[in-house]
């Protein structure tokens, strides 16, 4: 089924979660944009609405401090949610913006498939993980600190030297 | 906030030290009472007026032969059953998600390869549909089906280095040699056509590589003759002995609800009754055209996965044979710009890997190189679904089951 | 002769012939498991690599012998031998022909399954001493296997027993000369003791205790170089009496159906060793094809179904046996 924005705003409605907006994306279908407050409810909706988005597919960040002329250094941390519905064979994104060590709560009880992937999102972009029951490292180690942060080089500064 | 810790460096346990976590403890989070335990964190601990035997503390450490690919598994036993088991893993973590940060978008795909490396040409395939999905690059027909007929042989050789050490680990030692020569026949097909055995580099945003010649198709179809055979003497070695179903029936079972919470795609998923594949459900490339069917199962237990999964196989010889027969001409690259920029803005390329459903969210700001490569692994949701049904099992059965969820540790730790 | 310079040149004779047993299976093992799983076993040293064993038993005498700090010491230095000699002592009843053997015990069987007993004790030994915790699991595996196999075990063996009269290998083995051989009546005996004897030698389908899959070697994951060597020919020591134990209770010894046993000469070690190398061939294809079994459902087996098998037969074997001995006029 072809996800309209109708459809979309219905269901959020129907549950008045408020969101701060709902685009239709050329690429990536219907995206969510919400406040870090009104995560839960929002997927708390979209899981149990009439929509019925029962698998959330994958939990994953970036660092947008530099992206384009319009960069967002305020809230530059961007968390995205896919969701899928198998029933309705449809998929929504849900984004939501933070800050630079922000404190991130988990949404652990609303879907169990964020066990590992907050622990690994949140040791990648320093934030910290509020709410989940193991929030040890998941992939570095301690001295490996916050990889994807744009502000961490690719590249050593030897490495730079010797070009 | 206290700091995160993961304690790489402490490989013998002692009593106090570990924390195990059943599986009760992910879904409820309520403190026991009288024990004061970390935020956060909930203890195993029994009770000290009740007598019972000690439980002690075992390490299935990232080398063991068994554990498929670096896992460390710390499990706490009591005898042989398991009581909480943790799952640390972080041994094979290469940054490529940051490396593919300073590359040209078509230098990408030996990247990708060693995120699933058992796997490698879906891995590509992903990332090449994301690219060409954002860049609206039109790519001919031909490399479409040949991106099919390289994935399905890599299907299927991943498949046999699944099941021959699962029939390892359970004991039996023949059927994995047996299958090892179909893999190796298989392989030598896809070094015929990418140049690698397992580091392929074959799939690019826009086409493929090289076109498959006369040689290889021959290679192929002289194993497609008797893979029906193969696969045939497969069964009647490994999956028909009582000995081996005993060890492997209702043992290991992932529920329909913790398979849709938790994040089960492909073969998981299906064998817990979630009816999804990509290929027939969002067809991309050839599958639109080619007829296969999908297995299901119900009870979610390691034969389920098996069964669901050797009927895969059985149906990637149909698709390779029908992908054979119906090769539409053409060329097998489009006509790329030399240094590929894509627009602004985010795209998702998914594919039906051999592990489930493997999917590349790519950010581009632009240039020349991507801003951010999300490569969503199959494996890490099933890690936690294997570190979930572990508890109550024996050790014999931990092996087994964690085999069969086919581990390949690149990707989870990219 | 001096008795006691006759009892070392046995006892010699004894330990020479189970280091070339040792030898030979080792080399039909590689052979055997090498062609069942499609490939070839060793082939580069001399013809088809016959004497690939040298080499190994060389690597073995060699190498460094480590142990972890903290093994109980005596124990760990001690527990192949446990294991070991029981083996060796047990080949002391076992008849080669009608005069070769080394000691004509009238109590053969019986001291062969006390001996037998003993060689799990080292396997706890070895695992205990270790000091590391995937040895203890693999020698409780084993203690446990060993405990609930050997009632099966002992039972059955006693059928060819009472057929024969007597406890004594040889006479067992002279008792079939007539007859086609104790396998017949006894099946459900032979197929019990086939099955605890895979258990005792600790192969696959029963090798739990040494799970490569699961325990990395199991018990003896901390052995290295001879006293590893030890162990590893002690367990084909022990393959070779159980199937010598099986040849000379069910499929007569050394005698042939027609011929009189007495006058068969230096026919008879032979058809005893092709005997019992056809019955280790059996082993090994047993061990090339099966999966293995899980702890309990080893242990369920052998308690639930072998035991009860075991017991019913060999009451009803005796009772039949009575009956037939008070059918035929008295006698005991």
């Amino acid at each position: 089924m072809k996800l309209e924005k109708t459809h979309v705003n219905s269901v959020l409605d129907a549950a008045h979660v408020s969101v701060k907006s709902v685009n239709e994306d050329a690429h990536l279908g219907i995206v969510i944009r919400v406040e870090p407050d009104d995560v839960r409810a929002t997927l708390s909706a979209l899981r149990d609405g009439e929509l019925k988005f029962e698998m959330l597919i994958d939990t994953f960040g970036a660092d947008l401090s530099v992206y384009g002329d319009d960069a967002d250094t305020e809230t530059p941390i961007e968390v995205t949610y896919h969701l899928r519905s198998f029933v309705n064979d449809c998929d929504v994104r849900v984004k939501m913006r933070l800050p630079f060590e922000g404190v991130y709560h988990s949404v652990i009880d609303i879907f169990t498939s964020v066990l590992l992937p907050e622990r690994e999102l949140c040791e990648m972009f320093g934030l910290y993980l509020e709410d989940h029951p193991n929030p040890k490292r998941l992939i570095t180690n301690p001295k490996f600190t916050t990889p994807l942060l744009k502000s961490v080089p690719i590249r050593g500064k030897e490495e730079v030297w010797n070009r | 906030m206290e700091s995160l810790d993961q304690d790489l460096k402490s490989f013998t346990l002692t009593q106090d030290q570990f924390v195990g976590y059943d599986n009760q403890g992910w879904l409820s989070l309520e403190e026991p009472e009288g024990i004061p335990v970390p935020r956060n964190l909930r203890r195993i601990a029994d009770d000290p007026n009740k007598m019972s035997t000690e439980h002690f503390i075992l390490n299935l450490g990232p080398c063991h032969p068994s554990t498929h690919g670096v896992l460390r598994e710390v499990v706490e036993l009591d005898g042989e059953n398991i009581k909480s088991s943790e799952a640390h893993v972080g041994y094979l973590h290469r940054g490529i998600e940051k490396l593919c940060e300073n590359s040209p978008w078509t230098h990408l795909a030996p990247y990708m390869d060693r995120a699933d490396y058992a796997g490698g040409i879906y891995s590509e395939t992903a990332l090449a549909h994301a690219v060409e999905e954002l860049g609206e690059i039109e790519v001919p027909d031909r490399a479409h089906w040949l991106r099919a007929l390289m994935g399905e042989v890599n299907r299927m050789a991943s498949h046999f280095l699944w099941l021959g050490p699962l029939g390892l680990d359970s004991g039996a030692m023949a059927p994995f040699l047996y299958m090892i020569w179909d893999r190796e026949t298989l392989l030598e097909v896809l070094e015929s056509v990418t140049g690698g055995r397992l580091m392929f580099n074959y799939v690019r945003p826009g086409g493929v590589l090289n076109d498959i010649t006369p040689d290889a198709e021959a290679k192929l179809r002289k194993w497609l003759d008797i893979a029906d055979d193969r696969m045939q003497e497969h069964w009647d070695v490994l999956m028909a002995s009582e000995l081996f179903q005993q060890r492997v029936k209702g043992i290991g079972v992932v529920s329909h609800e913790m398979a849709m919470s938790m994040g089960a795609t492909g073969f998981v998923g299906r064998a817990s009754g979630i009816d999804w594949d990509l290929r027939r459900d969002r067809p991309y490339g050839p599958y639109s055209q080619l007829d296969f069917n999908v297995a299901t199962a119900t009870e979610g237990d390691i034969w389920a996965r098996i069964m669901v999964r050797y009927d895969e196989m059985l149906n990637s010889i149909n698709i390779m044979r029908q992908l054979l027969d119906g090769m539409p001409e053409g060329p097998h690259m489009a006509k790329m710009p030399r240094v590929l920029r894509l627009p602004k803005g985010e795209a998702y390329g998914l594919v039906e890997g051999c592990r489930g459903e493997i999917g590349a969210h790519i950010y581009s700001d632009g240039g020349t190189t991507p801003y951010r490569v999300r490569y969503r692994p199959p494996i890490q949701y099933h890690l936690a679904i294997a570190d979930t049904v572990l508890p109550g099992q024996m050790l014999a059965d931990a092996i087994v089951s964690l085999a069969s969820f086919d581990f390949c540790f690149g990707e989870v730790d990219r | 002769m001096n008795p006691w310079l006759n009892a070392a040149l046995r006892v010699l004779a004894c330990i020479g012939l189970m280091l070339l047993n040792g030898a030979l299976i080792i080399y039909m093992l590689r052979k055997v498991l090498g062609h069942m799983h499609l490939r070839l076993g060793p082939t580069e040293l001399g013809p088809a690599g016959i004497i690939q064993l040298i080499p190994d038993v060389v690597k073995l005498l060699v190498k460094e012998d480590r142990h972890p700090g903290k093994t109980d010491r005596w124990l760990y230095i001690l527990a192949p031998f446990i294991i070991f000699v029981p083996a060796l002592m047990t080949w002391m009843a076992i008849p080669f022909s009608n005069h070769l053997m080394a000691i004509d015990l009238n109590l053969g069987v019986l001291m062969i399954l006390s001996f037998l007993t003993i060689g799990p004790l080292g396997v706890f030994a070895a695992g205990w001493a270790s000091h590391n915790k995937f040895a203890l699991i693999g020698a409780m595996r084993a203690i446990g296997g060993a405990i609930t196999y050997e009632i099966p075990m002992v039972l059955s063996a006693l059928v060819p027993v009472m057929l024969a009269g007597s406890l004594s290998l040889k006479d067992i083995s002279l008792a079939q000369a007539g007859s086609f051989w104790y396998w017949l009546p006894g099946l459900p005996c032979l197929v019990i003791f086939f099955i605890s004897s895979i258990m005792e030698t600790n192969q696959s389908p029963f090798d739990m205790s040494e799970a490569e899959g699961e325990l990395v070697e199991g018990f003896n994951v901390e052995y290295s170089a001879m006293r590893f060597g030890f162990m590893y020919l002690a367990e084909f020591a022990n393959n070779f009496i159980m199937a010598a134990i099986i040849v000379c209770l069910f499929f007569g010894g050394w005698t042939l159906p027609f011929v009189n046993p007495t006058t068969m000469g230096w026919l008879a070690p032979v058809v005893f060793l092709i005997k019992t190398y056809l019955v280790i061939f059996l082993f090994m294809f047993v061990r090339g094809t099966f999966s293995r079994y899980r702890v309990d459902q080893m242990l369920a087996l052998g308690w639930k179904k072998m035991m009860p098998i075991a017991i019913v037969y060999t009451a009803l074997v005796a009772f039949v046996l009575k009956v037939i001995a008070m059918k035929t006029g008295g006698g005991m």
